[in-house]
């Protein structure tokens, strides 16, 4: 008798829970829909920066790849020339790549980026069929130039 | 080594000090950075190196040294008996922090972009030894950012520390001024001099000895960082020297070349042609797959097609034209094992005789026996005299002519005898300029010059060798007098030259084995056999020989290589099927070695002019994608270690020449490795049978040479002139 009531008062207690929570604006949202706002520190997809000048700020150093412990970047340097300039000083990124099932958001490489080019920003909805789509190339992680008006693919 | 002086009385010729509070004793003379490092002290230096003459440029191995009253400069201080060193007292710590931050004051902050960066001398002095923070706040002294030196060599002065180690090197080593400082104090700048070109045979070294990333390498440049390569220990295939180097690559590309050292061959230098010839092997144009001719052209086929096409062809020209019309010319720098299985391809499955290498090195029998140097390289560097006979080792063997001008520094008298001039000619202390043709009467008159006289060493002669009296009745006609008029030098001269030779001492007598011209080689072999036992070549302590040319030119020689007579697929009668392993006779405008040649199998990096003409074309490997050994100039044998893979279908060569044989003989090919094969080549090969394999993967290993004339009862070296027809020569 004794655990009957038990029992009784277990759904009561629970019922009222469901009831109360009913009428409760939720917390939840309808994605894709909506989404929820991240912090300003989240890390999610990479961004490759550039100055205002549309420079960019990567100079191909291989800092971030020897970073990472997901061993998730590859770089492959070259030589900036006159005709071909690409970011400030001598060198730049040629071949940029970051595999991104690899990558565990840890932001390392954004910590040992000595110019700050590479940040991790607040995209997280990239999945895809394949592996290989998954591998990021430059083109996809460079921010567009800001001094060309028209919004180009890069930034997301 | 490290010798705790717990004994009493040290060795004479020692000198007992105090490092750090540890007692070490050493050679007397050594200097204070090499005794710290014997004892495992480690004293931080920028313009020390132990190869160059020390200048103590850059201050940063300050100690101190008690009862001096100011710090001491540990790379030029000799060692004393009794002196009392600190390392990582407070003062020498503060020096060190100290001369660092004056070094780092214009130094700008390029790691990231540096291609030094992760394996630089001053980045890890820094880390070690620097003072953590910066404390110059002022605004650094900037230049325009690098400027080429050379094709190959680019200078960013920014970056400069002024050790000096590139001037050094290219003044002390290589004998050449085409570095030097201009301007003063802080403006110092590393110049090309005025009127030059940085041209060096030599100049990549200056890259790796330049302690940060003031001088790199143009090829190299922002190719990859050091971390990022994986480095292979291997052999230069370039020249018969057989430097040691690291293949080092990135993505199966080969990135570059740098110094292994191996102090007997190389003293830890590479030439530039060693150094940046790597670039074919990432060719994309390289032939990564068999092609077999159809219809009159050149199309892909699979292994198994080709392979099976030549082996047949071959079959059938045996049976119909019998085995000789089979040939085979492989390239003397193919490794001993492709050496061996191809000579067994033609010997043994074929039972050809016509099978060469290429280029064929001329046989040059010494007075022991064998067709190999006595001596070593190294051995060079303690001689007394030098005799070069129409040798120039700078173009041909380029880091065995630094060895000798080591030997010249180290007080040798080289004798420089060349058509044209010669490197070595200012180091020189006779240089004369002789054509080949002349050649021969030299050695012999010098020869004979020593005898008359009598300046040879009587009791080796007397005790040790044979047939001088015979040889003698030849010689006597080779007067001074003679040979001045057909060489057209003074008499005095020569004799004065010969009579040099004679001087006591160990000597050493490196000549060339191909004159051009009509020589009688058998003149020129016997008045160098005679001459080097005058003057003492062939003892103990003595080097003699003719330098090989290519980095296995003496493997194939040692394998045997080449046809009894004149079979050879080159030069002889041609072949009707003829296999050509890595040699291009149209290429090497030899075009008439293809002449009555009906089916030709081509083994080769590149679609060469050969190859186009082929019926089959199998791709080869280059060395950096084998394994194998070669063996040097000096009878070393060395290993070689696969670092990238080869392109496409591609297989390295002796699965090629193995394939062809399963083909051709019931058994007998059954290799698996490149190391078994060497394991049927050692037991066939007696001199290879002594060597330890795993040796020739640590710096290789010499075969040895039979004894003769040692003086125990073994057989006595002996004088050749006599032998000559009709005696007394031309
Ligand atoms: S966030 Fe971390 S794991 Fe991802 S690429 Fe950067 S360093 Fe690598
Ligand atoms: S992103 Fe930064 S750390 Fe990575 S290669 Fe570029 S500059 Fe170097
Ligand atoms: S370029 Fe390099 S090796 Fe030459 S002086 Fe400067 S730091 Fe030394
Ligand atoms: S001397 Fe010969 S073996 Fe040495 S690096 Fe030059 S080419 Fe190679
Ligand atoms: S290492 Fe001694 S002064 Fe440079």
């Amino acid at each position: 008798m004794a655990s009957f009531l038990h029992g009784l008062r277990a759904y009561a207690k629970g019922f009222a829970t469901t009831l109360g929570s009913a009428f409760k604006k939720p917390i939840t949202v309808q994605y894709p829909e909506y989404k929820t706002p991240v912090q300003t520190r989240f890390r999610g997809k990479h961004m490759l920066m550039r100055y205002d000048n549309g420079l960019e700020r990567c100079i191909g150093c291989s800092l971030c790849a020897i970073f990472c412990p997901a061993q998730a970047i590859y770089v492959e340097a070259a030589e900036n020339t006159d005709d071909n300039r690409r970011s400030p000083g001598e060198r730049y990124a040629e071949r940029y790549e970051i595999n991104m099932i690899r990558c565990i958001y840890c932001g390392y490489c954004q910590e040992a980026c000595p110019t700050e080019a590479i940040v991790l920003g607040h995209e997280y909805a990239f999945s895809d069929y394949t592996r290989e789509a998954l591998i990021y190339t430059k083109d996809m992680l460079l921010v567009p130039d800001p001094r060309k008006a028209t919004v180009g693919a890069g930034a997301d | 080594m490290v010798q705790e002086a717990t004994k009493p009385a040290a060795p004479p010729n020692t000198v007992t000090l105090t490092i750090d509070e540890r007692e070490i004793t050493v050679p007397k003379g050594t200097l204070l950075v090499e005794a710290a490092k014997s004892a495992g002290i480690d004293i931080p230096v920028f313009c020390y190196e132990p190869r160059l003459a020390p200048v103590g440029a850059c201050r940063m191995c300050l100690v101190e040294i008690e009862k001096m009253p100011r710090l001491q400069t540990a790379c030029t201080t000799p060692v004393a008996d009794g002196m009392i060193v600190r390392t990582n007292a407070e003062k020498s710590r503060a020096a060190q922090s100290d001369v660092l931050g004056m070094l780092l004051a214009n130094h700008p902050l390029d790691c990231p972009v540096c291609d030094k960066g992760g394996e630089c001398p001053l980045q890890d002095t820094t880390f070690n030894y620097g003072p953590g923070i910066s404390k110059f706040i002022e605004p650094k002294r900037t230049f325009p950012k690098p400027i080429p030196l050379s094709p190959l060599i680019a200078l960013d002065r920014e970056r400069c520390i002024m050790c000096y180690r590139c001037v050094r090197f290219q003044r002390e080593i290589p004998g050449d001024e085409a570095l030097t400082v201009i301007d003063r104090g802080s403006h110092s700048e590393i110049a090309v001099t005025e009127g030059r070109d940085f041209d060096s045979p030599f100049s990549g070294n200056t890259i790796e000895l330049c302690p940060v990333g003031a001088l790199t390498s143009i090829p190299f440049r922002f190719r990859a960082r050091p971390w990022d390569l994986t480095k292979v220990p291997s052999v230069c295939d370039k020249c018969s020297v057989g430097c040691n180097l690291n293949v080092e690559y990135r993505n199966n590309a080969v990135l570059r070349l740098t110094a292994h050292p191996n102090p007997p061959v190389d003293d830890g230098w590479l030439c530039d042609h060693g150094r940046f010839t790597y670039d074919y092997v990432n060719d994309k144009n390289r032939i990564d797959r068999p092609l077999i001719r159809r219809n009159g052209q050149l199309v892909p086929a699979t292994w198994d097609e080709a392979l099976d096409l030549a082996a047949q062809r071959f079959r059938d020209t045996a049976d119909r034209a019998g085995n000789d019309a089979v040939g085979g010319v492989i390239s003397a720098r193919a490794t001993n094992e492709e050496l061996y299985l191809f000579g067994k391809l033609f010997r043994g499955a074929l039972g050809s005789q016509a099978v060469d290498h290429y280029p064929r090195t001329g046989s040059a029998i010494g007075p022991f026996g064998v067709d190999a140097l006595h001596g070593s390289i190294e051995a060079l560097e303690r001689m007394g005299t030098i005799v070069l006979l129409g040798v120039d080792p700078l173009k041909e063997q380029p880091v065995l002519n630094l060895r000798l001008r080591k030997a010249a520094k180290n007080g040798a008298r080289l004798v420089v005898v060349s058509p044209e001039a010669n490197d070595l000619d200012p180091v020189a202390a006779h240089a004369l300029r002789v054509p080949h043709a002349a050649l021969p009467t030299l050695a012999a008159t010098w020869a004979n010059l020593i005898v008359t006289e009598g300046l040879h060493d009587a009791e080796f002669i007397g005790g040790r060798t044979a047939g001088l009296d015979r040889a003698r009745a030849t010689l006597v006609d080779f007067t001074v007098e003679r040979a001045a008029s057909v060489i057209g030098l003074s008499a005095e001269l020569i004799a004065a030259v010969g009579r040099a030779l004679a001087a006591q001492g160990p000597s050493a007598l490196l000549f060339r084995r191909e004159l051009s011209g009509t020589i009688d080689h058998a003149q020129w072999f016997a008045a160098l056999n005679d001459l080097s036992l005058l003057i003492g070549a062939t003892k103990e302590d003595g080097v003699f020989g003719g330098l090989v040319t290519q980095n296995n030119s003496q493997g194939a020689i040692d394998l045997g290589i080449a046809p009894e007579g004149d079979a050879s697929p080159f030069g002889g009668k041609a072949p009707s099927a003829l296999y050509l392993l890595g040699v291009d006779p149209l290429g090497d405008g030899r075009a008439e070695a293809l002449d009555g040649v009906d089916f030709l199998v081509v083994q080769e990096l590149f679609l060469t002019d050969t190859a186009r003409r082929a019926d089959v074309v199998f791709p080869a490997v280059s060395w950096a994608e084998k394994e194998g050994t070669y063996t040097n100039l000096e009878r070393r044998v060395q290993r070689i270690r696969p670092a990238v893979r080869p392109p496409g279908e591609a297989r390295p060569d002796w699965r090629v020449i193995r394939d062809l044989g399963k083909r051709l003989a019931p058994n007998g090919f059954a290799f698996t490795s490149p190391t078994a094969v060497w394991q049927e080549l050692a037991a066939a090969v007696p001199a290879y049978g002594q060597l330890s394999y795993g040796a020739l993967g640590r710096g290789g290993q010499q075969w040895a040479l039979p004894h003769i004339g040692d003086g125990n009862g073994g057989g006595r070296f002996t004088f050749r002139s006599g032998d000559l027809e009709g005696g007394a020569g031309r």
